[in-house]
């Protein structure tokens, strides 16, 4: 599907259900975890608060903030209008005004504040909510930005690659992440959801901290860089220095997962099967207790920031699978042997089953020390 | 300056007790307190999210790197901290906090309805909030609702008025963070000076100052002045005149400073610097910030961020500019931003002020390595 298909279809659905126009929001805060609607139909991200319009007859009118966005917004934005304003909410009205009482849907209310949320609704008409019935028919990855993806995964791998060749003990965790940053906005990520950490026993994989590395501990580090307004993640573990074999086993465990997981991850299948699948190996290596918070979240999940569907890969989630959906598989989890380790890829459903971006870590990775 | 906000902030986190201890926030505290004794509120409730954290880490040094958190300081008894995410993670909460009670949302909205139910007296308790009109929509709804018998106020103006003169370590840490930014400004430079292209400018900016340990960065660049880009990946090949403004938080603390890169001996370009020193040298304990401008600096067409003056304090990723009728007050931190256009062209420099009633420091100097 292009974007060009996929608006086409938000237009048929539209006029199928009756709606006029749709007002969709996006807030200055930014998530690669929730979906953003503004993204979606104009592939823009905006500084601050912005907003489309989409009309039955396909014109789209974006408004970003603040107004020195014009330029930037004007040339990579998709829409017939761009409006760049100080004040959202003021340059919306007379658009919104001219719409009258017609059926108009509303996407992404939560994205704005309370404050912003209250004056457009006190200029606008009637507006229905309609978050979920839009990312149904927004969220599937369009052919751009599962290319942009691809690019996205080569980044990440290459950002690893970098981390290892400069991990060693004395560092402090954020000089880590600092190096790995760099190297990714050198091979054009935009953004990076990124948390590293490390310790001899973690309990969780958190934001880099001032720690400084030892030799023994166990380095986690979720690598997501954003390449043209597409994320993916990478989840790795690296034991610096020799790993106990416990921590092996463990690893080697979660590798296992990993792979049942993205065999249950084809066409048609439920995403509530792969998340069951992680956790079938987990129990039946005797870790069922430990396939539930705080030692694991979920099993993978959508990623932004145009739509995030599928969804988080948890056992409650009925959504069906299709060619095209991405997300990121980890079985990231706590074991007592181990302590937490990640071990995750991005993977795109195809025809024949979910394909990794990226290659599989079947081993642990580890990082040289002198003695 | 308003800038991208990253999905993450993926700097050096956590709460530096060396720096900000302990009994920092009890000396907060107090003055909150005798607040709502004289107010009549039960309880402050402090919001703060990603992008808007400043009465909330006022409080708690709590910085929420995305989503949200809130905190509860009752007239008696000890703070609550919620924070929105997973059990997995609460560990990690409670090392960015000197608050002990640190708590998943999950049980938020039951946990301050208790403590309202257990509130006894004559007269009905209020309950005054901090960042309301900055909570997503469906959060006040739930607030509302769950207290449905309290009258909510709001605790704004107190927290903006506490935070208008800084405290000695909060002027502390900005002084820090203004030499961190400084130290990353220098090596940008020494990179555009050996030629490399704007991509490699901008990443040598940022990355120095994540190497130092800053907890944020934000960079914008621009080629004329009009336009402002955040970092894309596609910065260009290298620019003869490259506009620039970078941003460093730390622990909290923002500072923020245009700077125009220009082949050296560039005559406007120093014009521009030293009359940015003259300007922050003339800043003065009660003076209106508008006749800090005389006429002869002030060309006609320039844009209005030109001469954006800013207030520094806590959490301010997004400092506003002082209204033209608000004095300069000491104890406070001030940048002062000037340029000037010249045939189609911007130059930009920005100065970062400690105003005390002696007069002005000019930070930015006495920090530049």
């Amino acid at each position: 599907m292009t974007q060009d298909e996929r608006l086409s279809a938000l237009l048929h659905w539209m006029d199928n259900e009756g709606w006029t126009a749709l007002v969709l929001l996006a807030g200055s805060a930014h998530s690669f975890i929730h979906p953003n609607p503004v993204v979606a139909v104009s592939g823009f991200r905006s500084v601050g608060p912005s907003a489309v319009l989409c009309r039955r007859d396909g014109t789209v009118t974006l408004w970003v903030s603040p107004a020195w966005e014009l330029a930037r917004a004007r040339s990579n934005a998709l829409a017939e209008q761009v409006v760049a304003t100080d004040d959202v909410v003021a340059a919306m009205e007379p658009a919104l005004r001219a719409l009258g009482s017609q059926a108009i849907g509303l996407v992404g209310r939560e994205s704005w504040t309370h404050r912003e949320w209250e004056r457009l609704k006190a200029i606008s008409p009637p507006l229905q909510p309609l978050d979920d019935a839009f990312f149904a028919h927004m969220g599937v990855k369009t052919a751009e930005e599962l290319a942009a993806a691809e690019v996205a995964a080569h980044i990440a791998e290459a950002g690893y690659q970098h981390l290892l060749q400069v991990l060693k003990p004395g560092m402090p965790e954020y000089q880590v992440a600092a190096a790995l940053d760099r190297k990714m906005r050198e091979l054009g990520a935009e953004d990076d959801f990124l948390l590293l950490s490390a310790s001899q026993h973690n309990r969780a994989v958190r934001a880099p901290g001032r720690r400084v590395i030892e030799r023994g501990d166990i380095l986690l580090a979720e690598i997501s860089p954003a390449y043209r307004g597409q994320f993916v993640q990478i989840c790795r573990s690296v034991a610096v220095g020799r790993p106990q074999p416990a921590v092996q086993t463990a690893y080697a465990c979660l590798a296992r997962a990993f792979a049942a997981g993205r065999q249950a991850a084809s066409p048609g299948r439920p995403v509530a099967e792969v998340a069951d699948a992680i956790n079938q190996v987990l129990a039946e290596a005797g870790y069922g207790d430990y396939c539930r918070p705080p030692y694991m979240r979920v099993r993978g999940h959508g990623l932004g920031f145009s739509g995030v569907w599928p969804g988080d890969i948890t056992p409650d989630n009925a959504t069906r699978l299709a060619p095209d959906a991405l997300f990121v598989l980890h079985p990231n989890q706590y074991l007592p042997e181990s302590g937490y380790l990640l071990c995750g890829e991005p993977v795109v459903v195809t025809p024949s089953g979910a394909r990794s971006m990226t290659t599989p870590k079947t081993m642990l990775d580890a990082v040289a020390t002198t003695a | 300056m308003e800038t991208m906000h990253p999905v993450v902030l993926h700097g050096a986190a956590g709460w530096q007790p060396d720096r900000l201890p302990r009994d920092e926030f009890e000396a907060r505290m107090g003055p909150l307190r005798q607040a709502m004794a004289a107010h009549g509120w039960a309880g402050v409730l402090v919001y703060g999210d990603a992008v808007r954290y400043q009465p909330l880490a006022y409080l708690t040094q709590f910085v929420p790197r995305l989503e949200w958190a809130a905190a509860l300081v009752p007239a008696r008894g000890p703070s609550t901290l919620w924070v929105h995410t997973g059990p997995r993670d609460i560990p990690a909460a409670r090392s960015e906090t000197w608050v002990e009670d640190v708590r998943t949302t999950a049980t938020w909205l039951s946990d301050l309805r208790a403590w309202a139910d257990a509130l006894t007296g004559t007269s009905p308790a209020s309950l005054a909030i901090a960042g309301r009109d900055q909570m997503r929509p469906t959060l006040v709804e739930a607030l509302v609702t769950a207290l449905a018998n309290m009258p909510l106020l709001s605790a704004d103006t107190w927290f903006d008025q506490v935070q208008q003169r800084l405290r000695p370590r909060e002027a502390r840490l900005l002084r820090e963070a203004t030499a961190l930014l400084q130290a990353a400004i220098v090596e940008a430079e020494a990179a555009f000076a050996a030629g490399s292209s704007a991509r490699d400018v901008l990443l040598t900016a940022e990355g120095a100052a994540r190497e130092a340990g800053v907890h944020d960065v934000r960079l914008l660049w621009s080629a004329d002045g009009h336009t402002w880009i955040p970092w894309d990946g596609r910065a260009e090949a290298h620019s003869e005149h490259l506009l620039c403004y970078e941003a460093v938080e730390w622990c909290g603390y923002w500072v923020g400073r245009f700077f125009t890169l220009t082949p050296p001996g560039d005559p406007v370009a120093a014009l521009v610097r030293a009359q940015t020193r003259d300007l922050a040298r003339a800043v003065t304990p009660g003076l209106g910030p508008d006749a800090l401008w005389p006429t002869d600096l002030a060309p006609p067409t320039v844009p209005h961020w030109f001469r954006a003056r800013a207030a520094l304090r806590l959490g301010l990723g997004h400092p506003e500019p002082l209204r033209c009728n608000q004095p300069f007050t000491p104890e406070s931190a001030y940048a002062i931003h000037w340029g000037i256009w010249r045939e189609g062209r911007a130059w930009i420099a920005s100065e970062i002020v400690w105003l005390e009633s002696s007069g002005p420091h000019l930070w930015t100097e006495e920090t530049r390595p």
